[in-house]
């Protein structure tokens, strides 16, 4: 399965952020789904053991997302506007859990995404719907769009 | 205005959370908000400059719990089953952010809450409506409730 490409900074995937979650996301395009498998520090905690909501959420909306690069078009840029988050019960930290993503439905402009966590036995314990949004040339310079996709990579096992 | 009390190891609010946030959450009890002053490092970016907006959100979620505690009950326990919110324009990291939150409705067992991010002009970035509900005894049973309580402290 092919693996995603993964940003310098960002939070969840990045390769020079020291306290990134270092996720590397597989394309399962048999499944039509994106995935990886990953632990979420302790310091992620919001209660002693559980990560906090917003690390969870953080986790689907970085898993939402890359579902909109299946097809290996890793060019396709788009925002979250809005999240839909369901707590199902606690996701613990300081063990490997599996982010599934799918799109639900896209077009040029937006696509309606799903994300779910789930314990290794395949409890889900999150899961949220997500529209993205096609951003601004604007923003897109603003952040130096064209300079940061140039330092992506396919981390090396 | 009262200062909210801090956990040990909690990502937003942990004093000993080196990674973390360490916002520091107070009750504005005229407003009926409670509010607290951030910097998000550059570390939280998704974006270059930008928070990531899984951060937003935990932001948005500390916020939305923290408004129970507006009357200084900080024994209340509640847990977030819904979070539900909207990511207006890019939140910026390494600036100050306001994270504000409020109650919309509160009984024994559960809770809707609303929260914000704003700019200090005022811009809102990022908005978000969540639902807690009291934490099942099992739960608070197996993190062992009232030690965790001897933890927290007002910064």
């Amino acid at each position: 399965m092919e693996k995603q490409p993964v940003a310098r900074d960002c939070f969840i995937c990045g390769w020079n952020n020291e306290i990134s979650m270092k996720a590397d996301y597989y394309n399962d395009v048999e499944a039509g789904q994106v995935f990886t498998e990953v632990t979420i520090p302790s310091y992620g905690d919001g209660w002693p053991g559980i990560a906090h909501g917003g690390i969870v959420a953080a986790l689907l909306d970085e898993t939402s997302y890359r579902s909109i690069w299946l097809d290996g078009n890793y060019q396709r840029v788009m925002a979250t506007a809005e999240m839909d988050v369901r707590f199902l019960r606690p996701t613990p930290t300081g063990q490997t859990l599996k982010a599934v993503g799918w799109t639900v439905e896209m077009d040029d402009v937006q696509a309606q995404v799903i994300a779910e966590i789930r314990l290794l036995d395949g409890t889900v314990t999150a899961r949220c719907k997500g529209l993205l949004l096609k951003p601004s040339e604007a923003f897109l310079e603003k952040c130096n769009y064209e300079a940061e996709i140039s330092v992506w990579k396919v981390r090396e096992d | 205005m009262e200062n909210q009390p801090n956990s040990q190891v909690c990502f937003i609010c942990g004093r000993e959370n080196e990674v973390g946030l360490q916002a520091q959450y107070y009750n504005d009890a005229v407003n009926q908000q409670v509010i607290a002053h951030i910097t998000i490092p550059s570390r939280f970016n998704g974006w270059p400059g930008y928070a990531h907006g899984g951060i937003v959100a935990a932001l948005l979620d500390e916020g939305s719990f923290r408004a129970i505690w507006i009357d200084g009950n900080f024994q209340r326990t509640m847990v977030t089953a819904n979070l539900n919110i909207r990511l207006q324009r890019p939140t910026p990291t390494e600036q100050p952010v306001k994270s504000v939150g409020w109650i919309i409705d509160m009984n024994e067992s559960r809770a809707r809450v609303g929260s914000e991010i704003r700019l200090l002009d005022g811009t809102v970035t990022a908005r978000g409506e969540a639902t807690l509900v009291r934490a099942p005894d099992s739960f608070i049973g197996a993190k062992d409730w009232e030690q965790l309580q001897t933890n927290w402290k007002v910064g």
